[in-house]
């Protein structure tokens, strides 16, 4: 079989199961069990395949997909993360569009707390929209900013997806983690951008409003209480690997317990909130670590039937340059995220994508920073972007999905823009790297 | 005989969210020592290098140990972009023949679980690592969490087929 034929009965088996809606690790499990039977030479390649699924989930870069999952559960249970929006709410004062400028920072905090953007829009949706709605904000001002910056939680460390694509591609996790922040802050700013623009060009799309008046002491009372221990989340997240005390795989346990410091120390930790943490994270982590491994043993598979090569050979032989190419990918994980999420995709494109862009001699770390602002926009574009969707369930009775996707689209403007950026200034990816330990 | 279903479904429940609060219990006790390995490591220099392999074996036995629990809360993810559209007697049947498809995977991997699983038993195969187990002990984990999906597949597709929720009850 030629390995073009492999690639399509393959990749057609895979879509067409995914599509009829079994679930994704066992999608991958029937593949990959045909797979073996096929090209593994028969029973030798079912005990390989056994073996495989052992090998691949016994890695301790696995680590930190499930901690950090914990980590957000932590956050999400025990309130704290409410406890910030209630701080920022006091920060902000009377800036004009101040609702939509607080989900952006709110996106901002939550993503390094969670590193979850689901979690990050239905949080942010829930709290935030009725009160933007009773305050006469328009949709594109009340729902555009949290799908944005509740997406941002792909983009600041710890971000669950982004040791997702170090653990598929093979590459540094700590690097990712680092190299992810940058592109992320500036992804924020140019939403808030986007933000007081709007506001000063069309006032009536998010109103003034009369904002009781905070004294400086509160002000700075709450930002002590629920702010700066944040920062010590942070630091018990990413400080500990920028200065080399922890590996990224110890960081999200030190990230972990944090956390639940944190949430004993502010008494919000009972043993119900810490029951529904551990399982919340446990049913996360299992599923996610089942698709994984069905998706390495699929990896294998693609490179043992020359397909991997093949199609490396065959994106090498296009006659455009190589950051075309580069383009051209970044193109089709946006595409793909209008009718698929996150996981599926990644597991489906890194391992093609990966080799491609090695060759190319480009830095993988850099496209990897470039494939998660793709991802982030994919998640969020119509019509099919799943955050689209978490953001129907949260937002109040009435509003359609054209105005959930009229909303996302100034923001995902933002997105290609933060894309240009990162394409055209790999320094932003650079630097940060090289100030590590 | 619907009765003596219903007990053999329960005790299979009862077995599930036990696996499940000891895959939480593994979690935690990993999650705990890596922070210690971090703050002795940090402090008096002290390194435990088997706690790497420990916390590698750990999360095969936590995946496997709880995975057909969470396939019990209908837990994994699926894209439902055909399913949405079905009607209701259409979808209850296509969830009965994928569920019949996967228990099928799941016990063909099971199968050969256990042949690999003997086979490294009676040849007293170790892993190449400090520690160096018995492989047996990380395979074995396998066929067993496969055996659990496949009945908890049939339970699913059983279910579907009746109209009742694909979720078992509460965790």
């Amino acid at each position: 079989m030629e390995w073009y034929e492999a690639f399509l009965v393959i990749m057609g088996g895979l879509f067409a199961l995914m599509f009829i809606g079994l679930p994704v690790a066992f999608t991958f499990l029937i593949v990959n069990l045909i797979g073996a039977y096929v090209f593994f030479g028969g029973v030798p390649g079912m005990l390989q395949l056994v073996i495989q699924i052992s090998e691949s989930l016994t890695s301790f870069t696995l680590v930190p997909v499930a901690l950090f999952l914990l980590m957000g559960e932590i956050m999400f249970h025990s309130g704290i993360g409410f406890d910030l929006l209630d701080t920022l709410d006091k920060w902000f004062g009377r800036l004009r569009g101040r609702l939509a400028l607080m989900a952006v920072g709110g996106g901002v905090l939550f993503s390094a707390l969670t590193g979850n953007s689901m979690g990050s829009i239905a949080l942010l949706g829930s709290t935030l929209v009725p009160e933007m709605e009773k305050r006469g904000y328009r949709k594109p001002m009340s729902l555009g900013p949290i799908l944005g910056s509740g997406g941002l939680a792909i983009m600041i460390p710890p971000s669950g997806l982004a040791v997702l694509l170090g653990v598929i591609a093979e590459l540094s996790i700590g690097k990712i983690l680092i190299a992810i922040i940058l592109p992320g802050v500036i992804m924020a700013v140019l939403y808030a951008c986007y933000i007081v623009g709007r506001c000063v060009i069309d006032p009536d799309v998010a109103p003034a409003f009369a904002v009781e008046r905070i004294p400086w002491s509160v002000k700075l009372r709450a930002g002590a209480m629920h702010v700066i221990p944040v920062g010590f989340i942070i630091f018990m997240v990413v400080g500990v690997i920028f200065v080399g005390l922890a590996t990224p795989s110890e960081s999200a346990a030190s990230g972990a317990l944090a956390t639940f410091l944190l949430a004993v120390f502010r008494r919000r930790m009972t043993w119900e909130v810490f029951r529904r943490a551990v399982l919340g994270s446990l049913e996360i982590s299992v599923m996610l670590l089942l698709i994984i491994s069905g998706a390495l043993a699929f990896t294998q598979m693609l490179a043992f039937t020359g397909a991997t090569e093949g199609l490396i050979d065959l994106v090498l032989s296009f006659d455009v340059g190589p950051i075309a190419v580069v383009m051209l990918m970044i193109v089709t994980v946006i595409g793909l995220g209008m009718v698929m999420g996150p996981v599926p995709i990644m597991l489906v494109t890194l391992p093609v994508f990966v080799p491609v862009v090695d060759q190319l001699g480009y830095d993988p770390i850099w496209f990897a920073v470039l494939y998660l602002i793709a991802i982030e926009t994919g998640s969020t574009s119509p019509p099919f972007g799943a955050g689209l969707f978490v953001m129907k369930g949260v937002a109040p009775a009435g509003t359609t999905m054209n105005e959930i996707y009229r909303a996302a689209v100034p923001f995902l403007v933002c997105d290609v823009i933060a894309i240009l950026v990162v394409l055209a200034f790999p320094a932003i990816v650079a630097w940060p790297l090289a100030q590590m330990f | 005989m619907r009765d003596t279903l219903n007990r053999v479904a329960g005790w299979f429940d009862l077995l599930n969210r036990a696996l499940a609060a000891l895959a939480c219990a593994v979690f935690v006790a990993v999650a705990l020592a890596i922070c210690a390995e971090i703050v002795t490591r940090a402090t008096i220099d002290v390194s435990n290098p088997w706690l790497v392999e420990i916390s590698e074996i750990a999360l095969l036995y936590i995946t496997f140990l709880a995975a057909a629990w969470v396939l019990g809360n209908d837990k994994h993810v699926a894209l439902d972009l055909l399913l949405n559209r079905l009607d209701a007697r259409s979808a209850r049947y296509l969830h009965l023949v994928l569920s019949i498809a996967a228990a099928v995977a799941c016990f063909v991997v099971a199968w050969f679980g256990v042949v690999t699983a003997i086979d490294q038993y009676q040849n007293e195969i170790r892993e190449p690592t400090i520690m160096a187990p018995l492989t047996f002990w990380i395979t074995a984990v396998v066929p067993f969490g496969f055996t659990l999906l496949g009945i908890q597949f049939l339970r699913r597709g059983l279910r579907a087929a009746a109209g009742l929720p694909l979720a078992v009850g509460p965790r």
